[in-house]
């Protein structure tokens, strides 16, 4: 399913948080969104998702406006997964996964199996009988990409997946992801962390101020000067195996200060 | 700890419900020869048996079932909506305004005129407030903004109530107001079931199509949403049952506190913590423990009768505090 936003601007209140947005993101591939505390990563997922309506532009997905599909149909094709993994009660992770499947009402049969590949997809089979407020942070945020997964929908937003992951968990998930738009899933997914995102989106939209300052592949988009553009920190980066890695080194206002 | 399957649970509450209806109508104050007057009823027959039966036995036991199904229904709802467990059927701010409208109805003299002016009058009164909730949910304000909504609406009822008792030309009629709010079912007439029935289930009827919604709403709003969860609508089904549900169960029987509060919380482990599946419990839950007490105020050797809500606070205070001291001891 191609998504595509078109003019995207959001207010809150009087103020813009996102002006003139317009990207694409195809299946097959994973769209990274970067951009510093604020720059409006979130906001774009939200519109993207259909969460909220866009002060003016559009989004489409496959031609068609996010309304047309319907409340019922978004939710069976669109995954998201919000930054702040909140569980409110104390369900048990087979619980908290199945609830992917709400929009589907389909056979119980086909529910449980949804379930049980979207829990051994993000490694959390072995804690189905567990009550969520038993899980550490990483685990529940495992469990909730997991919930995620769970609805097999043709697109998968995800904000900040690797947050709170150990190392061995952040290639785990960004793996996972790769793995799922291979699989011929739209992905998109809001990243930090600068050489994950070199190395596991296929494209990359790098937002600074509520504007896009950069879309393209990795290499085009992670050069030095955008960086410091949207980040304001210099970078150390090389490549190792053919992939970049990049570091944030100093802040250049510190520098200059 | 295996966990009772969820059908099961369900038919034992149920169970206990029907069981405690019975119980309910088999006792009173006189001796009644139930298939005889089940009898006298089905054939006709004007016997004093029954009449009591049809005027004073059952009228008590069916309004008990049904606030206290409609008590714990819309308790667990509002957990759910609040993602709260110490939210209870007062915060949609119905309870107070329905208990304003008796008062008044009482303070102006109607209820000497006809019976059924307090009910009415507590109707009217839970019909305003939830027209003003309703007005709010409408625009799609944010669930806790309607709660803070109802939380000053009951407060605001609650001054006027006590303006009302402030104000009262005779001791009499403010002893009288002040027993009334302590909720009870005695001396209550097939006229109160009519009146208030069809609206406990209307509101029966809205709070259960939200299971769905709570499930999902455990993940957080902006989850549900895109689970496609339509909250506007969902809100509006929550608090336009809770209103339907509470304000008629209070128009006829009065405050009766801690039901709507307890009963989730003690059901809620029972579910596997799912806020869906809590709904139907928490209701026969209500229902059960709202019979049992007006059982135990007719059982217990304590004359005057001792107020329903005054018995299910005393049992349900304790009781909650021990299950809250338990949790603690467990999170230790």
């Amino acid at each position: 399913m191609i998504l595509s936003a078109t003019s995207l601007t959001a207010t809150r209140g009087a103020r813009t948080v996102l002006e003139d947005v317009t990207l694409e993101a195809r299946p097959g591939a994973v769209l990274g969104l970067l951009g510093a505390n604020g720059a409006g990563k979130t906001t774009l997922l939200r519109l993207l998702a259909g969460l909220d309506a866009p002060h003016a532009g559009q989004v489409r997905f496959d031609g068609r406006p996010a309304h047309d599909l319907g409340r019922a149909e978004l939710g069976r094709q669109v995954a998201y997964l919000a930054q702040n993994g909140a569980v409110h009660w104390p369900l048990k992770v087979e619980d908290v996964v199945a609830l992917g499947r709400l929009p589907h009402r389909a056979a119980p049969a086909a529910d449980r199996a949804a379930v049980a590949r979207a829990m051994a997809a993000a490694d959390v089979a072995h804690l189905a009988g567990r009550a969520t407020g038993t899980l550490s942070g990483g685990e529940r945020r495992r469990v909730l990409l997991a919930r995620a997964l769970a609805v097999e929908g043709q697109v998968l937003l995800a904000d900040e997946p690797v947050a709170a992951l150990d190392p061995a968990h952040q290639l785990h998930v960004m793996e996972l992801l790769r793995q799922v738009a291979r699989g011929g899933a739209t992905v998109v997914v809001v990243l930090h962390d600068l050489t994950l995102a070199a190395r596991f989106c296929d494209r990359l939209a790098l937002l600074a101020a509520s504007r896009l300052l950069a879309l393209g592949a990795p290499d085009e988009v992670l050069t030095p000067a955008h960086i410091a553009a949207a980040y304001g920190v210099s970078v150390e980066s090389g490549r190792r195996d053919g992939e970049t890695f990049i570091l944030p080194w100093r802040r250049i206002a510190a520098e200059e200060g | 700890m295996s966990r009772l399957p969820y059908p099961a649970l369900l038919a034992g509450l149920a169970a206990l419900t029907a069981a405690l209806l019975a119980a309910s109508v088999r006792l009173g104050y006189t001796p009644l020869d139930i298939p005889a007057a089940l009898s006298d009823l089905v054939h006709g027959r004007d016997s004093l048996g029954a009449l009591v039966l049809l005027q004073l036995r059952l009228p008590r036991a069916l309004l008990g079932a049904g606030v206290g199904f409609s008590l714990g229904l819309t308790g667990a709802v509002m957990q759910g909506l609040m993602r709260n467990s110490l939210a209870d059927p007062g915060i949609v701010g119905v309870s107070g305004a329905a208990a304003l409208g008796a008062v008044l109805a009482f303070y102006s003299g109607l209820s000497n005129m006809f019976a059924l002016a307090l009910p009415l009058g507590g109707l009217a009164g839970a019909g305003i407030a939830t027209a003003l909730l309703l007005a709010l949910a409408r625009t799609g304000t944010g669930t806790s903004l309607l709660i803070l909504a109802g939380v000053a609406l009951n407060s605001l009822a609650g001054a006027l109530t006590a303006l009302a008792l402030n104000l009262s030309p005779s001791p009499y009629a403010t002893l009288e107001i002040v027993f009334w709010l302590m909720g009870s079912l005695s001396d209550r007439s097939l006229d109160h079931v009519a009146l208030a029935l069809p609206l406990m289930a209307l509101g029966w009827a809205l709070m259960l199509r939200t299971a769905r919604g709570l499930d999902a709403l455990t993940l957080g709003e902006d989850t549900a949403a895109s689970l496609g969860v339509n909250l506007r609508r969902l809100r509006l089904a929550a608090i336009g049952g809770a209103a339907a549900a509470v304000g008629a169960s209070v128009a006829v029987a009065g405050a009766i506190g801690f039901v709507g509060l307890v009963v989730p919380h003690l059901l809620r482990p029972l579910v596997g913590h799912r806020p869906g599946r809590l709904l139907l419990a928490s209701g026969f839950g209500g229902a059960a423990l709202t019979l049992a007490a007006d059982c135990a105020v007719r059982l217990l050797p304590i004359r005057p009768e001792l107020k329903l809500g005054v018995v299910t606070a005393l049992i349900g205070a304790p009781f909650f505090l021990a299950l809250l001291w338990r949790l603690r001891r467990e999170a230790e």
